[in-house]
């Protein structure tokens, strides 16, 4: 097994157990480590807005001393800092679990290469735009990083005059110093900008906040940090003194120490692995050819045109294309350089022409009469329908607290018309167990699933089944307990409701296609 | 979500948040308090040298009569030798030549030592190579040897910066502020 795929197992198993506690505290909804992205680009929001605010009492003429001034503000400026400069903090470790998570669910390679290694230097951005703004207060801190930065830069070729010399004294610093360095942290939030808008480039519908609550409940704990532990001055910089010890941001200057006691060369080899790395997750993290799933291929010869896989797509890995030799009609057709096989599309395609191969909606119509045959549904039966990567782990085992386990690829695949067959072949209720919205390895996978069955989404599921007898529960790879609560609910309701007639011929009916006839059990 | 479930949950949000802010403000060695430096920086301009000869007939057959002139000349600038002793260690010697692709750009020093902290007897030569056969005179502002002979006493974490003031057209020291 390809070494990549035990660690991202290994990373899995551990997150499944952090997922689950989290969300006993705080529900899935209020859960951040599903929100890590979005909370990364609020954390930035802050941080960019508090700085516009600092930026109008920054003097480069005395950097130290108006930064003091503005610390000193105790109404404004001493908590207006402190959240910016926590607000970044929190953005490194919002980055990391964002980048953790991705790795371990394996959605980092393919068409999400663009996504991954942008987000690399992303962070690459956010940590050097951190250090231009340590260097900005011009305390020991930022004088060390000024320094260190100094001696790497003057190991490249590129430099006739080594830059240290003018960190010997401050008669030497040159008076461009702090503009160049004040442009750059100006600038480099706008290349910031750029490159979220390339990190997200491949997604049709990206969001860029958390919910409300969570994005002020996290303002709040920062707001509420800046105000317990307001930031404070450290000592000026100063150029003739060696320095034993220094307060540092960790989340930052991390490396400083280390890179202190080391070799320019060492150092330089060290921050090349360091990010060469992550940078090539994509293509190391890869599976082979062979493990790679199939893209989704269209029946164009079947496709009405009706432009809902192409709407649906949360990668826009589908286009509205017209047919050759046919005149105006429009069909649907895949682009497999995007497609990542998240199947969404299945459960979008009324007449069940699109998809993976082996995973369009009449191949899970048939898996589905296999699952059904296998048993037959009885009065008492309870079918649960799960996500294959979350769902308390159950479709490992097969069975739940007697109630069968059909597993499938994400719930968003699953197509109406294999629940109208459940209903109907006669099983009480069909428990459909999803990841959390939030967490959802194709994005858009619940939401979608959700507004087929209760909102009418095409392909909708039909009005003749009865909705009380289908429930929908979301719980994390880790949620074991909680999705063995949800069954026991949803059983005695449906004992509340009543048994159901199975039909002896199930009839799956689809307005925009011939009619598929499966025989049913009775 | 049990008022226990939430009293933990802001347990927990309050001791990330916290960690955080630790993390935000950590104290670190980052050197020794028992060292001092001696540091020497400074700039100063390459003396210009010039290699001139006398085209033969044949060759000055060879160019075209309006670009003909009967001398040719390449200018180059000379280098420098530092050599450095620190109390009785072995000198260090560097040849230190212009900067730039071309040699073209003023001449830089910037050299660190870390030593202990008392009296230091500091030895600096900063002296000019030899003029090559044939070429001109150097020209320069910059003497064609600097001495620098002196003990001082260096505090702990104290640099002792070393420059060369183009006024006095000598290097200098000056001691950095105790700590």
């Amino acid at each position: 097994m390809h070494l990549s795929r035990h660690v991202e197992a290994g990373i899995r198993r551990l997150l499944a157990r952090i997922d689950a506690a989290v969300n006993r505290l705080y529900g899935w909804e209020g859960n951040p480590l599903y929100q890590s992205g979005t909370i990364t680009a609020a954390l930035l929001l802050i941080v960019t807005l508090t700085g516009i605010y600092l930026l109008f009492f920054y003097r480069l003429g005395d950097p130290y001393a108006s930064i003091a001034r503005v610390t000193d503000q105790w109404w404004g400026g001493r908590w207006i800092r402190g959240l910016h400069r926590y607000a970044s903090d929190a953005a490194v470790v919002a980055v990391l679990v964002h980048a953790t998570r991705l790795y371990a669910q394996g959605r980092s390679w393919g068409p999400r290469a663009l996504a991954w290694v942008s987000g690399v230097g992303l962070l690459a951005l956010v940590m050097i735009c951190g250090w231009t703004g340590y260097v900005m207060i011009w305390d020991v801190q930022g004088q060390l990083l000024a320094q260190e930065g100094a001696r790497l830069l003057d190991r490249l070729p590129i430099f006739s005059e080594p830059i240290s010399r003018a960190f010997v004294s401050e008669k030497t610093l040159p008076s461009a110093f702090f503009f160049l360095n004040l442009f750059l942290h100006v600038a480099l939030p706008i290349g910031l900008g750029l490159l979220l808008w390339v990190h997200v480039t491949r997604v049709a519908r990206p969001v860029l906040l958390p919910p409300k609550r969570l994005a002020w409940a996290i303002t709040g704990a920062l707001t509420a940090l800046a105000l317990i532990r307001p930031v404070v001055m450290e000592p000026r910089a100063d150029l003739a003194t060696m320095h034993a010890q220094a307060t540092l941001d960790l989340f930052y200057s991390f490396w400083l120490p280390a890179a202190m006691a080391l070799s320019p060369d060492v150092v330089w080899a060290l921050t090349l692995i360091a990010w060469a790395v992550p940078a090539l997750v994509p293509w190391w993290a890869r599976p082979r050819a062979a493990d790679r799933p199939p893209t989704s291929v269209v029946d164009e010869k079947h496709c009405t045109g009706c432009e809902q896989c192409y709407l649906d797509c949360p990668y826009e890995a589908i286009a509205m294309l017209p047919l050759p030799d046919e005149g105006e009609r429009m069909v649907a057709r895949v682009d497999p350089s995007l497609c990542v096989s998240c199947g969404l599309c299945t459960g979008s395609c009324a007449p069940m022409r699109v998809g993976p191969p082996a995973r369009t909606g009449r191949d899970q119509l048939v898996q589905i009469q296999s699952f059904t045959a296998a048993e037959a549904p009885s009065a008492e039966t309870v079918a649960i329908v799960a996500c294959r990567r979350g769902a308390g782990g159950i479709t490992a085992t097969g069975v739940l607290d007697g109630a069968r386990v059909h597993s499938v690829e994400c719930v968003g695949n699953l197509h109406t018309s294999s629940i109208e067959y459940l209903v109907r072949s006669g099983v009480q209720g069909v428990l459909i167990v999803s990841c959390p919205p939030r967490d959802c390895w194709t994005r858009e996978g619940v939401t979608w699933m959700e507004q087929r069955l209760y909102h009418e989404r095409e392909a909708e599921l039909q009005a003749r089944v009865d909705r009380r007898r289908i429930r929908v529960v979301h719980a994390a790879l880790g949620e074991h307990a909680e999705v063995r609560l949800a069954l026991a609910s949803f059983r005695e309701e449906l004992h509340a409701i009543g048994q159901t007639e199975a039909e002896v011929d199930v009839s799956v009916q689809r307005a925009c296609d011939t009619e598929l006839t499966t025989s049913g059990t009775s | 979500m049990t008022i226990l479930r939430r009293i933990i949950g802001i347990v927990v949000a309050s001791g990330l948040t916290l960690a955080v802010g630790e993390l935000s403000y950590t104290t670190v060695p980052v050197g020794t308090s028992d060292s001092a430096m001696v540091r020497l920086a400074w700039r100063a301009t390459p003396a210009r040298i010039r290699h001139c000869r006398t085209l033969t007939p044949e060759e000055l057959a060879r160019i075209p009569a309006h670009m003909r002139r009967t001398e040719e000349c390449s200018e180059t600038t000379l280098p420098y030798r530092l050599t450095v002793r620190l109390d009785s260690n072995p000198p260090f010697v560097l040849p230190v030549h212009a900067a730039g692709a071309r040699q073209d750009r003023p001449m830089y020093v910037f050299q660190e030592w870390r030593v202990l902290p008392g009296p230091r007897t500091i030895r600096i030569r900063f002296e000019r190579e030899p003029v090559p056969e044939g070429a001109t005179e150097p020209l320069s502002d910059t003497p064609a040897l600097l001495v620098l002979d002196t003990t001082t006493v260096i505090s702990a974490r104290q640099i002792a910066l070393i420059g060369y003031d183009a006024d006095s057209r000598r290097l200098v020291l000056q001691a950095g502020r105790a700590p």
